[in-house]
């Protein structure tokens, strides 16, 4: 067996540990989900369709509350094996690499599964004026990929810190704003007929980039801030 | 606002910033040889 | 930093500061020809603020090779300095978008990424708040300004790009885009403003060393008492 393919494995055993891990409590996918709808229906019902709130405003909205939702719920991957002392076992088992990847890979699953539950009972109950679909779901599907790109890296930071769930939200933001704003601005676009993928295209770029730039620097530090 | 007044008070503003910061560190700096010097006295 | 330098950087910068209100001529294609001047003292602040930045992730970079304390303190001084210049730079130039573009905050592009900025490096002082143990401290929080400094690239050079700016873009460093009195006179500027940065710089990190060695001092004191010494 070659190298490359020797962290790709335990990426995956992490991946699937994870999961089942996740299927049998669902402790983050609870926390996410819920925060999402809880904030989704009280925003539906303050901005109700009578209320007259611009597109842009719903666009913004929409991906504050991706945003908060993935800070409710994306540090439990390294949280919880500090938490129940298995972050020892899994340092001596699997290489940094290979712990990284993993729980990556399982929190863009978590954000997709975030966004295909939220994102749809969203457009219902703002009323959400989607034009160009296919631009809005691929606009949805980078920024959502790019946020869990973003954020994993630091919850690994979080987790050896600290009061870890004030902290979260605190260090994600910065990293995460790229995304965030470019996500907002290309979803604008998809909900305007005047813009499309002609006014999206840079920032589709753009997400494509950010993800090629953060998970190489996030490879880089998780070493340090993994080993102790 | 009076637009001399504008364009008047920034560089002092620049300064003030900058010299503020230096004279803080400078007496930080100050206090905390005195106190080293103390303690190393004693 | 020798007396002699720091004399002859507060004589550069003031010689620069009046020849900016008397040898350079008013612009052209301001709202207010006059209120150009401020130009001079707002751009070298901006710039600034991402070379500390950006020396910010330098160090950063260089602590998780070498391990060395010393790094990590001039990480740490590097984004201090930075948010100082960061603030100037938003002071002088919400003064100028007043003047300009008739009122002190716009959301122009530009604004709004130095103001992200400096929450950006506000959380890595928060990070650095957080953690206790010194070692852990300097290894995360390098970890911290590494992966934050994509976002404050992003933030600087392509955020203003991407959206409509009110600021103009390309000026700074191409040919045709800056009066050559004005060039002089800002890079002028910008030479002492750098001058002073290595004397925060230097000063800064004396500072930092006399903490630790009072800091250490006591530590050893402390393990000298007796244990039982308190109820």
């Amino acid at each position: 067996m070659s190298r490359s393919s020797g962290w790709a494995r335990e990426a995956q055993a992490v991946f699937a540990k994870d999961c089942l891990l996740e299927l049998r409590t669902r402790v983050a996918l609870g926390a996410v989900v819920l925060f999402a709808v809880t904030s989704v229906v009280a925003a539906g019902f303050a901005l109700a369709p009578p209320s007259g709130v611009a597109g842009d405003v719903k666009a913004a909205l929409l991906w504050v509350v991706i945003f908060f939702a993935a800070v409710a719920g994306l540090s439990r991957v390294f949280v919880v094996e500090e938490e129940t002392r298995t972050a020892d076992a899994l340092r001596l088992a699997v290489s940094p690499v290979g712990v990284f990847v993993g729980k990556l890979a399982f929190n863009t699953v978590l954000m997709w599964v975030l966004c295909a539950l939220t994102v749809p009972l969203y457009l219902v109950l703002l009323e959400a004026p989607v034009v160009h679909w296919g631009l809005f779901v691929v606009v949805t599907f980078l920024g959502s990929t790019a946020l869990a790109c973003a954020t994993t890296a630091v919850a690994a930071i979080v987790a050896k810190a600290s009061m870890r769930g004030a902290l979260f939200g605190v260090l994600s933001f910065p990293v995460a704003l790229p995304p965030l704003l470019v996500a907002i601005h290309g979803t604008k676009a998809a909900w305007m007929a005047n813009a499309g993928w002609r006014a999206a295209i840079g920032d589709i770029q753009v997400l494509v980039g950010f993800m090629l730039v953060i998970v190489p620097a996030s490879l880089l530090v998780f070493e340090h801030i993994w080993s102790d | 606002m009076n637009p001399l007044v504008a364009y008047m008070i920034t560089p002092l503003l620049v300064w003030a910033g900058i010299f503020g910061y230096l004279l803080w560190l400078d007496m930080r700096l100050k206090m905390l040889e005195k106190r080293l010097d103390e303690e190393a006295r004693q | 930093m020798s007396t002699t330098t720091k004399v002859l950087t507060g004589v550069w910068i003031a010689a620069v500061t009046v020849a900016a209100f008397t040898w350079l001529p008013p612009a052209q294609g301001f709202r207010n020809p006059e209120s150009a001047r401020i130009v001079v003292f707002h751009v070298p602040c901006a710039v600034l603020t991402f070379i500390a930045f950006m020396a910010n992730a330098l160090y950063s970079w260089k602590y998780l090779r070498s391990r060395n304390p010393l790094a990590d303190a001039k990480a740490n001084i590097s984004a201090e300095l930075g948010m100082l210049f960061a603030v100037l730079a938003t002071v002088t130039g919400s003064l100028f978008a007043m003047e300009q573009w008739g009122s002190p905050w716009n959301w122009d592009p530009r604004e709004t990424s130095i103001v992200m900025l400096m929450l950006v490096y506000a959380a890595y002082f928060v990070l650095r708040g957080s953690v206790e143990e010194k070692s852990k401290r300097a290894r995360l929080s390098a970890a911290y300004a590494l992966l934050a400094f994509p976002a404050m690239v992003f933030l600087i050079w392509i955020f203003p790009r991407i959206v409509e700016s009110l600021h103009p873009t390309n000026t700074l460093f191409s040919r045709t885009g800056l009066d050559p009195a004005y060039r002089v006179t800002l890079w002028g500027f910008f030479a002492g403003l750098v001058s002073v940065y290595v004397w925060m710089f230097r000063l800064r990190l004396r500072v930092e060393l006399a903490e630790a060695r009072l800091r250490e001092r006591r530590h050893s004191e402390l393990e000298m008492e007796p244990i039982g010494a308190q109820p």
